[in-house]
């Protein structure tokens, strides 16, 4: 039995839809990540699921039972904020029982339970104080307690790291994966950063105006991604989009754009003769080529050298494209030097140049 | 250096001047005129000291004077916050945004009018025979009389409510406002967290509110102090001495009865004292 099923759900405000029949089932004690760009409807697809927005039409059910007109505390969910929510003039543990004082669970008990939360977290030394004495990370640990010791059937993360700076956010998401991998329980995350999308999710889901664009784990994401949209959204730096006109060749097709021919053996797309299409390759995949090599070649001037550490981020124009390659950093041109890069056929993508669709076969 | 120095004084000095002449001289005033026995009857009169003081306590009208002075005091403040956060709650709850617009226009009204005039309204609403608010006693009783104003357990309330009418609703706008200034995330996160509706407010909004409320709970009970008018028109401290305060029973001795005016401003000097104490205590207990 799956844990979350949403099934044709709509949200409208007034005339505006936000979301368009959405399906979507979540197994149990699975980690799924709703990412998106903002405006994309991911937040208030989870606030649905909190209770806390309307919804507006399809049916949404949490552990089986079916929870449109349920009360938000009726759920069995709990929910960590983007701005963590505490209750500014109570103390870290009162603010951690507030659930429970509330469902008259006996003191004695809540003492323990609190402990014991506050144990796994190392908010011991702090229940006393009031939230304003803490600093931001903490604060979303006491959010993060909050939420655990209710011991809901999902929880429910509203971009908690988005307010942390860099430093903080990659320690407190490395926590939260260990407190799913240690307490099992059913999560959807919201986010905007792909990066924790990818790290902590079992599944994602790509959301893009109120319409799931594609589904699946942090791996098919990036290396199947289903359309241009999900292809460009994901991965950093960005795929490079190169728009091409496919022709028969021999037993492969030929490539035309960006000022050269690429050929490839094609057999794991849909292509027809004559075909406009858009080839995407991500820049590291893309490698230096001796000045000898033959094959697929993209050749430019280095226009641009954004360096990383380890590698640099080279960019080069192409027939009147721009073009980026990620390149070790040993291997870094000079600026306005010649490159020449070359590619795996397998590491393209090739996309439908209307549609937007991806043409790889099933 | 200098100039600017200067320019600060430039402006403070006059304000200052004129705020100093108009309220040190009456004060000053005041207490030298209660250290003597004048009385406008006749224009002599001699230093007494503290006598006007020591009468005071032994002057049974005076204590009677206190009192309702302190009960005045409690029921109008405790009566216009528990309106204000009930409306104001219950506005919050209930109406949605163009409702609540017309309502904060409503009850603004009462406050807009003058004292003397609210007083003569509701003078008039108390009337027995033609007033609106014992209208429905008359009809439930068949005609029986009520008259809370000249009823010695009823005048005081009465009285009241026409001081709740006109500040608990213009608080009430306030609280709703307030309200509406609240981040609504822990708000969500007390729904999550089992809160029936009115355990939010109860846990969570007001004692969030908890500074600006007892901002409002001060500006009222300072307001509260100067009942005189309201009083002066409704009852004028009747039936008997049931609402006279002690800016009633200060002007009656003062001015009308028997113009002992040394004794009045006696009286006026101790308010002015027992204010400023209490008033400094109270305050410095919040604070802490």
């Amino acid at each position: 039995m799956s844990a979350i099923t949403c099934s044709h759900v709509d949200k409208a405000y007034g005339a505006t839809t936000v979301i368009r029949d959405l399906n979507l089932s979540i197994e149990e004690h699975e980690f799924v990540v709703f990412l998106g760009p903002s405006g994309c409807g991911k937040s208030t697809l989870l606030r649905m699921l909190a209770g806390l927005e309307d919804i507006s039409g399809g049916e949404v059910s949490i552990g089986g039972k079916v929870v449109n007109d349920l009360d938000p505390g009726e759920r069995g969910i709990a929910m960590v904020f983007q701005n963590y929510a505490l209750y500014p003039h109570m103390t870290i543990f009162d603010n951690i029982a507030f659930g429970l004082r509330r469902q008259k669970v006996p003191a004695a008990e809540i003492g323990k339970r609190v402990e014991a939360v506050s144990k796994t977290l190392g908010l011991e030394p702090y229940l006393g104080r009031k939230p304003t004495e803490l600093s931001g990370g903490q604060q979303q640990r006491v959010a993060i307690a909050r939420a655990m010791i209710k011991t809901p059937k999902v929880f429910l993360f509203d971009e908690p790291l988005s307010n942390l700076d860099a430093k903080l956010r990659n320690h407190m998401r490395v926590e939260i994966a260990r407190l799913h991998q240690s307490l099992k329980t059913t999560t959807v995350y919201v986010t905007h950063d792909q990066l924790e999308a990818m790290t902590l999710a079992d599944r994602i889901v790509l959301l893009k105006d109120g319409v799931i664009e594609q589904i699946g784990s942090p791996a098919e994401i990036y290396r199947r991604p289903g359309n241009m949209f999900v292809a460009g959204f994901i991965g950093t730096p960005n795929m490079n989009f190169i728009e091409v006109t496919a022709g028969r060749a021999g037993n492969g097709w030929a490539l035309t754009g960006a000022g050269t021919v690429l050929s490839i053996e094609g057999r794991g797309f849909h292509l027809q003769h004559g075909d406009r299409a858009v080839l995407g390759i991500r820049p590291p995949d893309l490698k230096t080529a001796n000045a000898d090599a033959g094959g697929n070649l993209l050749l430019g001037a280095a226009d641009l050298i954004e360096f990383h550490g380890n590698d640099a981020l080279v960019t080069f124009g192409s027939g009147g494209k721009e073009i980026s390659a990620l390149v070790p950093a040993r291997e870094c041109p000079d600026l306005r030097a010649p490159v020449r890069y070359t590619f795996e056929q397998e590491s393209i993508h090739l996309f439908d140049a209307t549609t937007g669709m991806s043409l790889r076969k099933q | 250096m200098r100039r600017r120095s200067f320019l600060p004084v430039t402006f403070l000095v006059p304000t200052l001047a004129i705020l100093l002449v108009l309220s040190m001289v009456p004060t000053l005033y005041a207490i030298v005129i209660a250290l003597q026995n004048r009385e406008l009857s006749t224009p002599g009169y001699s230093w007494v000291w503290f006598s006007n003081f020591a009468d005071l306590f032994l002057d049974r009208r005076f204590l009677n004077a206190v009192w309702v002075s302190v009960k005045w005091e409690i029921v109008t403040v405790v009566a216009t916050m528990v309106v204000a956060i009930g409306l104001g709650v219950l506005m919050f709850e209930v109406a949605g945004p163009r409702l609540r617009n017309f309502y904060c226009l409503l009850f603004i009204i009462p406050v807009l009018l003058p004292r003397v005039s609210a007083a003569f309204v509701w003078k008039f609403a108390y009337h027995p025979l033609y007033g609106i608010a014992t209208y429905p006693y008359r009809l439930v009783t068949g005609g029986l009389i009520f008259d809370p104003l000249s009823k010695a357990s009823t005048a005081l309330f009465a009285v009241a409510s026409v001081d709740v009418w006109q500040w608990g609703l213009f608080f009430a706008v306030i609280v709703l406002k307030l309200l509406e200034t609240l981040p609504p995330q822990p708000i969500e996160a007390a729904r999550l967290d089992h809160a029936r509706r009115w355990q939010i407010h109860a846990y969570v909004t007001l004692p969030m509110l908890k500074a600006p409320l007892i901002s409002l709970m001060f500006v009222k009970m300072i307001e509260s102090l100067r009942s005189f008018d309201l009083i002066y028109v409704m009852t004028r401290g009747g039936p008997g001495v049931a609402t006279e305060t002690l800016d009633m029973y200060a002007f009656s001795q003062g001015f009308i009865e028997s113009g002992k005016v040394s004794y009045a401003s006696a009286m006026a000097v101790l308010m002015m004292i027992a204010t400023v104490i209490t008033f400094t205590m109270l305050w410095k207990r919040v604070q802490a």
